[in-house]
């Protein structure tokens, strides 16, 4: 047991515990059941245990475009671009940077992506009342990047895409961010259903099983009770903390609500592009879910294609 | 009833539904058919080992079966969700726990094992590389550059 009343002693290679410890499925199954920074110190052991603590260590990720000023810690991508970037924004100049992060990523640290099995994806979009340019090209800049990262997941097993709107941020933008999902609070409880469409990409050969996106536009037409209840207006005021002060009327929810939706589809569009065009595995479960805190998700969909 | 041999001769009579929580024991039962009285032997498991483990088995006899694993779920999973029966049960000492362990993994229990991993998981927790390798005589078999790698490595990961 753990605990201050535990009694500690060394264990001799001889015995129970040397058994246990010598057995690869063993040692995973308690690993599997050990925290971040259990698995980072187990890791350190000696070579066997780095092996073993690596897949629980990086089963998981998130990937967010939310600025910095959420409160979040920089960490994987964020790091990536920062690092392989540099730029404080992503443009057309960035293309060739993104497209090869994960490989850069990848010969420098070499089977760790391929470990993950569950990614949570935040699309959180700007929301100016103004349009920029600037910002919908960092944006999907940021969305290219996530996507690249997940084709490198080779093994990943499912993927859950959260739509919703990000914080302004009076500071500088952080492209995006990884944080592995155990960091992801209880909003990374949330679990799709298990009904799918299955989709294959002859050409590609990568199979993609996903809830299909047009359930975003499904809970458009008919906002589901959780979607509804989320979305009135009067949420502002409650949210008011998170979302900032600027938006406060009508006119302003049309404005950041026809912004959002310019980038909402080619995003999604982006995403399944660059997802077919990963060698996965196994075949990828995808979900989808939409939540804006102040607008109903059917003012967003329609004004996608404007 | 079902007779349960331990790998010292004593032999356990064991409701049938406690005695099917372990998946190994199910299937011999399923193989010798109804009828049959004579003990399962369990050469692996000692007998006060095995009378820890129908304890176990005979609280949970009416647990839901557990899901099957699905890794592409993110279930994250913590040491530190064990119910308070489980915590007493598990009150052991070192090689009696790890018995336990290789008991559970040998009789397919996933419930045990998961329990007994659990709590070996909740011994490492917050100790330093060094503790870690001197409580379970691991051999430091990285050059100081590897362990700088790594490091570098684990950066990357967030803690939870």
């Amino acid at each position: 047991m753990s605990g201050p009343g535990m009694q500690w002693r060394a264990v001799r290679p001889l015995g129970s515990a040397a058994h246990v410890l010598a057995t690869d499925e063993l040692l995973v199954a308690i690993l599997e059941q050990a925290d971040q920074c259990t698995l980072k110190a187990s890791s350190l052991c000696c070579r066997r245990w780095r092996e073993l603590a690596r897949g629980p260590l990086w089963r998981s990720i998130w990937l967010s475009t939310r600025p910095s000023d959420t409160g979040c810690k920089w960490t994987f991508l964020q790091r990536a671009l920062a690092h392989f970037e540099g730029g404080e924004y992503l443009g057309l100049e960035s293309l060739g940077a993104i497209q090869t992060l994960a490989g850069r990523f990848l010969g420098q640290f070499p089977d760790t992506l391929g470990h993950v099995r569950h990614i949570r994806l935040d699309l959180a979009m700007p929301y100016d009342r103004t349009e920029s340019s600037r910002d919908v090209t960092h944006f999907l800049g940021q969305v290219l990047a996530a996507g690249n990262v997940i084709s490198a997941c080779v093994r990943l097993r499912s993927l859950d895409v959260h739509v919703r709107l990000a914080h302004r941020s009076a500071g500088p933008r952080v492209p995006i961010q990884v944080v592995p999902m155990h960091a992801a609070g209880p909003a990374a409880a949330e679990q799709q259903g298990d009904a799918e469409a299955a989709q294959q990409d002859p050409n590609a050969g990568a199979v993609v099983v996903h809830e299909d996106h047009a359930e975003v536009m499904a809970a458009a037409a008919e906002p589901t009770a959780a979607a509804s209840a989320a979305s009135v207006p009067g949420v502002i005021a409650i949210d008011g903390a998170a979302y900032g002060s600027d938006i406060l009327d009508d006119a302003d929810e049309e404005a950041v609500s026809i912004n959002a939706s310019r980038m909402l589809v080619p995003a999604i569009r982006m995403l399944e592009v660059v997802l077919r065009r990963g060698s996965f595995a196994t075949p990828l479960r995808i979900g989808w879910s939409i939540d804006f805190a102040f607008a109903r998700p059917a003012r967003l969909i329609p004004t996608a294609g404007r | 009833m079902v007779k349960l041999s331990s790998s010292d001769g004593r032999e356990f009579v064991v409701a049938k539904e406690v005695a099917c929580q372990s998946v190994l024991i199910k299937n011999m039962l399923e193989d010798l058919g109804e009828d049959s009285d004579a003990p399962i032997p369990l050469p692996n498991v000692s007998g006060p080992v095995l009378e820890k483990v129908i304890e176990y088995a005979t609280h949970h006899k009416d647990d839901a079966p557990p899901p099957p694993e699905d890794d592409s779920k993110n279930i994250t999973k913590s040491s530190e969700d064990i119910e308070e029966w489980d915590k007493e049960f598990i009150n052991v000492d070192q090689g009696t726990l790890f018995e336990i362990i290789l008991a559970a993994n040998y009789l397919d229990m996933k419930g045990l094992l998961d329990l007994g991993c659990k709590t070996v998981a909740n011994m490492i927790k917050g100790k330093t590389v060094e503790e870690i390798r001197k409580t379970f005589n691991i051999v430091n078999d990285f050059t100081p550059e590897e362990e700088e790698q790594i490091r570098k490595e684990n950066e990357w990961c967030e803690d939870r």
